[in-house]
């Protein structure tokens, strides 16, 4: 599970590993739009999708 | 000319200014010298623009003014006077998207694809108009270049992130403006600003020389006072483009012609649950006059919409911070605080997560179209509530306490998840603030929807006022 503390440590780890340099309480911050991130992806990663549906990354309606 | 002919001039929706152009009874200059006459009076009010183009707007009356003078076809948007959200390059000028960071950028080589079609067609663009940083938000609040303010109430709101477009529209400004729709940015805006919005199906416009937001969900749409207006901007917009990869390989389906006919048996449904859960009374009582119009009886569900939305959420996050990565690691503090704290957040999400979002959009897709079998217009309120004051940061909804500038297009970011098309009808009234509702249809039917916000126009129960701030 997400706690405040983890996601900043995640948002201050992560920054380091893509080289963004967060200002002083950045991490918090991102940290807090990580929390909202994560609670959407939520949503839809416990769907239970079939194996067999692929990215739609070449988009046709 | 007198200020009040000037004002006069500058009312005429893009069909009418068209027709008295073409005719000869106005000249294309009028036209432009009146609608910049008075966005130099007005727009200190509502801050629409953030460049006005003089000369160049001149330049293209005078050409469709010396088109006709040769006996020449000036195309059918003759002399209307149109607006682009700071996103479309525009050539010698820079394309800021909203962005401080973009203030050095290199100016445009040429106009984007929307843009040299609308001046193809005979538009004269005006100018470059406010947004979001980077279209993201729903608010037209930015930091760098000021907010947005809703010409029916200016402490306002004008909604986002093509605010500026719509609201230049409302204040009567120029006729037509092009917006774009990744999330809600022309839907949201149009119905805060009381304007008819259109965001085609994904595919059908070209998006060469927009700046991106999200490429997987960026749209071009654009914002009218009348439906035949919105219908004449989309037929200009229309054709393909062999230099927009992401363009569909689609024949042109003029909606102009046909706006005016009637569907025989148009089958109308209301989305419910979801579309129902946060609504204030009156985004919902907008729904229900219009569905009484329609004829509509059934409520509909969309299959796991809410899904949808928080999928839609995280691939704007990701994408847009992947597409901002080497400038968040360069010049973080270029950025509008708020926006740059959710491209970072956006950039850390993990592919597997957002390769999920990708994957859940297919389901989505299918699980959706079969609707259409049954239905050819799905109503949807356009946003839970009306214009907020500019400045408030949250709202209470029944979710509990929500951000204005993330939730604003509760209802409209599914739709555009899956690139469905929609007009926006704007239900106005003296006193009140403007509300829309999303008339969504299957791919492709742009005409279909355009044909039934025009039943609604004539029936009077979709309506432009003028904003009371323009009595002021």
């Amino acid at each position: 599970m997400t706690t405040p503390a983890n996601l900043e440590s995640y948002a201050t780890q992560t920054a380091r590993l893509l080289d963004i340099n967060l200002p002083r309480g950045g991490a918090a911050l991102v940290a807090a739009q990580l929390d909202v991130l994560f609670a959407h992806a939520r949503m839809f990663a416990e769907f239970d999708l079939p194996p067999e549906c692929e990215p739609l990354t070449e988009y046709q309606p | 000319m007198s200020e009040v002919a000037a004002s006069e001039l500058a009312d005429l929706g893009v069909v009418q200014t068209a027709a008295a152009v073409r005719s000869g009874r106005l000249t294309a200059e009028q036209v432009v010298e009146a609608a910049l006459a008075r966005t130099e009076r007005l727009d200190n009010r509502f801050n629409c623009f953030t460049r006005i183009d003089v000369e160049d707007a001149l330049k293209c009356a005078r050409k469709t003014d010396r088109a006709l003078k040769r006996g020449d076809d000036p195309g059918p948007l003759a002399g209307v006077p149109f607006g682009a959200k700071d996103l479309y390059d525009v050539a010698g000028e820079t394309t800021t998207a909203g962005a401080r960071s973009r203030a050095n950028a290199p100016p445009a080589e040429e106009d984007a694809a929307a843009v040299s079609s609308l001046k193809r067609a005979g538009g004269a663009l005006l100018g470059s108009q406010n947004m979001d940083e980077f279209a993201y938000g729903f608010t037209t609040e930015n930091e760098h270049t000021g907010n947005t303010h809703n010409p029916h109430d200016v402490t306002r709101i004008a909604g986002g992130s093509s605010g500026g477009s719509a609201a230049a529209v409302a204040a009567g400004l120029c006729a037509g403006s092009i917006g774009s729709d990744t999330n809600g940015s022309v839907r949201v805006p149009a119905a805060l600003c009381g304007v008819f919005g259109l965001k085609p199906t994904y595919g059908r416009l070209s998006r060469r020389g927009v700046f991106p937001f999200v490429h997987s969900l960026d749209h071009v749409g654009c914002f009218a006072r009348g439906v035949a207006d919105l219908a004449a901007l989309y037929d200009a917009l229309q054709g393909h483009d062999p230099r927009d990869a992401s363009q569909a390989d689609r024949a042109v389906e003029f909606a102009l012609p046909g706006v005016n006919a009637a569907d025989r048996k148009l089958r109308v449904g209301t989305l419910g649950g979801y579309f129902h859960e946060s609504a204030m009374p009156e985004a919902l009582e907008a729904v229900d006059e219009v569905a009484d119009a329609l004829g509509a009886s059934e409520e509909v569900e969309l299959p796991e919409v809410e899904r949808a939305r928080s999928a839609a959420f995280v691939l704007s996050a990701a994408e847009g911070g992947s597409l901002h990565l080497h400038n968040l690691q360069r010049e973080p503090q270029q950025y509008d605080h708020a926006v740059r704290d959710r491209l970072i957040a956006g950039a850390m999400m993990p592919a597997g997560l957002v390769m999920r979002a990708q994957r859940f959009r297919r389901w989505f897709r299918d699980a959706v179209k079969p609707l259409f079998q049954q239905y050819d217009v799905l109503l949807a309120p356009a946003t839970p509530f009306p214009a907020q004051p500019i400045g408030q940061k949250t709202i209470r909804m029944a979710r509990g306490e929500l951000s204005v500038r993330a939730n604003a297009g509760l209802y409209t970011q599914p739709i555009s998840f899956i690139g469905l098309p929609v007009v926006v009808a704007p239900l106005t009234a003296p006193g009140r603030l403007p509300l829309g509702v999303q008339l969504i249809g299957a791919p492709w039917s742009e005409a279909r929807l355009i044909r039934a916000a025009r039943r609604l126009e004539r029936d009077g129960v979709a309506r432009v006022v003028a904003p009371t701030e323009l009595a002021a």
